[in-house]
């Protein structure tokens, strides 16, 4: 009697096959959940910071901005692009301040800023000169990863006094089309 | 007894709980980064657009304190001692504010600084305006200008006064060919089209033909106000007809003027004369302004010298085209000078179709429908009409400078 009841204390105390088979499965499907989401997270958040802090998105912000500056203190008297809007030149006054309608000098702009994709490469860049002398004074590189193509139009183009620009950045792994206009202001 | 303190033993040392709270600490970390890295992104987008919209808003500050300026320009006399200026006016639809000030810069035009503002950012842009006249164009046209063959254009600038001037010429149409340079023409000043035209195809340049300034679109229309005639006219009376008529009186109004052969007609004092008909310089007849003297004739109809006929103003060498202004209303259509000899002269007449065919040198500056300059020669724009306005409504502010910081 002493044995029976101790058995069937034990066997209360223990689990059974089924319930061992059903835990194990429950707690797969809760394992499996949270991994699926995790996983989901972690993508989400390289994406996430993909965008936030790639050299396309970098690249893009930074042309963007130099395009803009530059552009908007420019002449409306004149602005050259190539035949194919590969390249860009405006003009602008190194010291707008500097104006005295009795001088002729002070009357055109002195300066000129020349945007262009290396021929060959994939690289923007704006260059920095003198309108008068001809003498290149600065570069900047504005973006790496240009991937020019037809099926992109032209990279700039004027109407007006607006300039437009239509960057399109591929590094692999992120691609992107930046867009911008400016309206130029001097005279 | 033994059993049931292993089992409650082995529930104690369970890795469920340490599990459990590994997996909350590390989604906790996941989503504390997600979070940061879409906040970044958040950040930088809601500062790029509260830039933007801060930098549109001192455009707009910028543009309405120059229109406020061209209004004020209405009211005369100019009266410099109230300038506009305007405090943190709202743009509509929009959290962004702007605000603008207008001061003398003290050097014959006046320095507008516009503020715009959104949330914590602030942009300021600057312009340097200047008061000119519609004639700060050599020729300014809605539609055609055509210039001859062999015609050389410069400034003539006897004071020394716009040395950086250059005879710019300027047309509100973007149709196809509406600038004609004949072959041999030079023009050393820019030529404008219509806002959105393209240079290339509104002007036509022929052979041996030259534009040594830049051609390119306006940004905007021009707008010829319409010529309003001067208070203090007397009734209008019939053309004397007399061989010589010498007018020293300040104002005069006739139906018609028709200078027969060999007469004359003298300008003495400064005169305001308003023709309602048709005026005519006949063949050898002689339009003569004194010098020290000047004539504003208002135009209703037409104006016309003909072959052989002569328009002097002052003495030779020391002409002055603010001299003899020739305003045309919206009625007059037609003015054509062929006389012989020189012409110096103002016009502005924007409904008249121009011509222009005398024997001499032209100086001035003209403002119509259309301009046709048939002879060949010089073509001298008068740089003291840059910012010349006798009637107080022909002038406009434009800006010289701009700058953003």
């Amino acid at each position: 009697m002493m044995y029976k009841k101790r058995i069937s204390r034990k066997w209360k105390a223990g689990f059974s096959l089924v319930e061992l088979i059903a835990a194990v499965s429950a707690a797969l499907v809760l394992i499996l959940g949270i991994g699926i989401m995790l996983a989901h997270s972690q993508q989400g958040f390289n994406r996430m910071y993909k965008r936030v802090h790639s050299s396309v998105v970098e690249d893009a912000y930074s042309a963007r901005r130099m395009f803009d500056r530059v552009v908007r203190k420019s002449t409306t008297r004149r602005c050259d692009l190539a035949p194919d809007g590969s390249e860009l030149y405006v003009y602008y006054y190194s010291d707008p301040t500097d104006y005295d309608p009795t001088d002729p000098s002070t009357l055109t702009p002195d300066s000129y800023a020349r945007f262009y994709v290396e021929a060959g490469g994939k690289e923007l860049f704006v260059d920095y000169g003198s309108r008068s002398t001809g003498t290149l004074l600065s570069r900047v590189r504005l973006a790496r990863d240009v991937q020019m193509s037809a099926s992109n139009g032209p990279l700039f183009s004027a109407r007006g006094r607006t300039v437009y620009m239509a960057l399109p950045l591929d590094n692999g792994k992120e691609r992107m089309l930046v867009t911008s206009s400016a309206v130029r202001h001097n005279k | 007894m033994k059993v049931k303190r292993m089992l409650s033993k082995n529930r104690c040392s369970g890795l469920v709980l340490p599990l459990v709270a590994t997996i909350v600490v590390f989604i906790f970390l996941i989503g504390i980064a997600v979070l940061k890295v879409g906040f970044g992104g958040r950040y930088i987008a809601a500062m790029t657009s509260t830039q933007i919209a801060a930098r549109s808003a001192a455009d707009a500050g910028l543009t309405v304190a120059m229109h406020e300026m061209n209004k004020k320009l209405l009211v005369r006399p100019w009266d410099n001692s109230t300038l506009p200026s305007a405090a943190d006016v709202r743009l509509p639809n929009c959290r962004a504010y702007y605000s603008y000030t207008v001061t003398d810069n003290l050097a014959g035009g006046y320095t507008i600084t516009s503020t715009g503002k959104c949330d914590r950012e602030t942009r300021n842009v600057y312009a340097m305006t200047r008061r000119t006249s519609f004639w700060s164009y050599a020729i300014a046209v809605e539609n055609t200008i055509t210039f001859g063959s062999k015609i050389v254009m410069d400034v003539w600038d006897p004071d020394g006064n716009y040395l950086g001037l250059t005879p710019d010429i300027r047309t509100s149409s973007t149709e196809p060919d509406a600038v004609k340079l004949k072959p041999n023409s030079e023009l050393p000043g820019d030529v404008v089209v219509g806002p959105g035209g393209d240079p290339e195809s509104v002007i036509q340049v022929k052979p041996n033909a030259d534009i040594h300034g830049e051609t390119y679109a306006a940004d905007t229309v021009i707008d010829f106000p319409d010529v309003v005639l001067p208070v203090g006219l007397p009734p209008l009376a019939a053309w004397p007809g007399d061989p010589c008529s010498v007018l020293t009186a300040p104002y005069y109004s006739y139906s018609s003027i028709n200078l027969g052969t060999g007469e004359r007609l003298e300008i003495r004092g400064n005169v305001v004369m308003y023709v309602a008909g048709p005026m005519r310089l006949g063949n050898d007849s002689t339009l003569y302004i004194a010098p020290n003297s000047s004539l504003a004739l208002y135009l209703e109809n037409s104006f016309t010298a003909v072959n052989s006929s002569r328009i002097i103003n002052g003495i030779e060498g020391y002409e002055d085209a603010r001299n003899l202004c020739m305003y045309g209303t919206s009625t007059c259509t037609n003015i054509v000078i062929n006389n012989s000899g020189k012409f110096c002269g103002a016009i502005y007449a924007p409904s008249a179709r121009l011509e222009i065919k005398n024997s001499g040198a032209t100086y001035g500056a003209f403002i119509g429908d259309s301009f046709e300059m048939k002879n060949s020669g010089e073509f001298y724009y008068d740089a003291r009409l840059y910012d010349f306005d006798p009637t107080g409504g022909l002038s406009f502010f434009q800006v010289e400078r701009w700058w953003e910081r």
